[in-house]
């Protein structure tokens, strides 16, 4: 059975981040030969580099403050 | 009975083909077109009605994910001043009107714009972050504070509150086509082996990871633009020889040498970077992108070499040693062989402190030792 799941909803502080997700349960290795074959080649550098230059500006703003 | 999804030889077939559909999402460069505007609008709208949430009224696009995560760290500040009225005077000493908190919210935007000036080098650059920040607080991006009656440590106070609002950018935040592996992953399931479950609220979260990162709040929602510019090495990872490796229309650019990042000078004034630089930069790893970048020739040619031996084939090449610098805590500093290849060019290689001949660097280069080098009847 795939378990349908919904609304990543996070609250805290000032924001409330909401992301519609849904989750497949694993109920099959296939799964995850599937994740490590499709989304793992899939570069999440971006993500990365842009957090590090984020908190970079972060950090001169909350020194400047 | 529980019906499991087995692998078919047809979906894993088209493994390459959504792998490639999908990273070519996440590098995506330029801007959106109206279409994709309006297909963003929808997803977003869809994503809160997915989770049964009021509709937020200010809907607002960014310059970039780093300008979006600030203007989106201030505007929940701002609209938490305004919700929490009784907490005002615990805070600032002082009861808050909106006059004083707009007063506040320029003062922490122009902060942050000057922040960024000063970073791109361009005093001329426009304000980035105060235009997402009114439109996400309900303003005009053209609107015209009137003047606070508090005193200006109040306002001070204020604004140092908006700015350590910040901080909480990732409460917000969702890495939009940055997370392409996730949306790559689920939508397999979807597109190729077709399952058979509601995908009627998954479709709006599918659909938003086409666009850049994203901020949501309860008051308004921000996503960001896409990289003008986006340059990669071979192995996916973010390098450009000639320029930024990332660039955002508000001018914010990123410099990075085979997934390392880099100051700009090295890049963009290469010229200008002293040739000792590539022994006393403290990071080994962005020191050996500029010996790189600069090439060791260069470098050793700028410091003055001592010669330790000079081979008369220049196939072996020259022994060169560069003596301790102050600030340099190796010793020697190295030693490197200056040598042609066979196709005619000159590299300069970095070999051991222990080697006293040409043939030993040659040796160590090679893997043989030097009674074997000096039995070769030539080098290729």
């Amino acid at each position: 059975m795939y378990l349908l799941g919904l609304s990543l909803i996070r609250e805290g502080g000032n924001g409330i981040d909401v992301a519609a997700t849904q989750a497949v349960e694993a109920v099959a290795t296939d799964n995850m030969i599937i994740y490590h074959r499709v989304a793992r080649r899939i570069p999440s550098r971006m993500q990365h580099d842009v957090q590090v230059a984020l908190w970079t500006a972060l950090a001169e703003l909350l020194e400047a403050v | 009975m529980i019906k499991k999804y087995t692998l078919l030889p047809e979906h894993e077939a088209q493994f390459p083909m959504w792998r490639d559909k999908w990273i070519a999402n996440a590098m995506a460069t330029g801007p959106y077109t109206t279409e994709e505007t309006e297909r963003c609008i929808g997803a977003l709208r869809g994503l809160y009605a997915a989770a049964s949430l009021e509709q937020p009224k200010c809907e607002v696009f960014a310059p970039s994910p780093i300008t979006g995560a600030i203007a989106a760290g201030i505007a929940s500040g701002v609209w938490w001043l305004r919700e929490n009225p009784g907490e005002h005077h615990s805070m600032f000493e002082a009861a808050l009107n909106e006059t004083d908190i707009v007063t506040g919210l320029f003062a922490a935007c122009k902060l942050a714009d000057d922040k960024h000036r000063e970073n791109t080098g361009n005093p001329e650059q426009v304000d980035v972050v105060l235009p997402v920040v009114l439109q996400s607080v309900g303003l005009d991006v053209d609107h015209k504070p009137k003047k606070s009656k508090q005193k200006a440590a109040v306002v001070k106070a204020v604004r140092k509150f908006l700015i350590q609002c910040t901080q909480r950018w990732g409460q917000m935040h969702n890495g939009g086509n940055h997370w392409s592996g996730y949306a790559a992953y689920l939508s397999f399931f979807r597109h190729i082996a077709k399952l058979d479950i509601d995908y009627s609220k998954w479709q709006h979260y599918e659909e938003a990871a086409k666009f850049g990162p994203r901020y949501m709040h309860a008051k308004f929602w921000i996503v960001s633009a896409r990289p003008d510019i986006l340059k990669i090495d071979d192995e996916n990872r973010p390098h450009s020889a000639t320029g930024p490796s990332h660039r955002w229309p508000d001018g914010r650019e990123l410099y990075y040498w085979r997934g390392t990042a880099i100051p700009k000078q090295w890049i963009m004034a290469a010229g200008t970077v002293p040739p000792e630089t590539v022994l006393t930069w403290e990071n080994v790893e962005q020191r050996r992108c500029l010996a790189e970048i600069i090439g060791w020739g260069k470098v050793i040619a700028g410091l003055d070499p001592t010669v330790v031996e000079e081979h008369p084939d220049p196939y072996m090449g020259t022994l060169l040693r560069l003596d301790p610098m102050p600030g340099v805590d190796e010793d020697p500093v190295g030693q490197f062989l200056k040598v042609r290849c066979g196709t005619g060019r000159t590299f300069v290689l970095r070999v051991s402190p222990s080697c006293r001949t040409v043939l030993e660097a040659q040796g160590e280069l090679a893997g043989f030792d030097a009674k074997q080098m000096a039995k070769l009847e030539f080098r290729t």
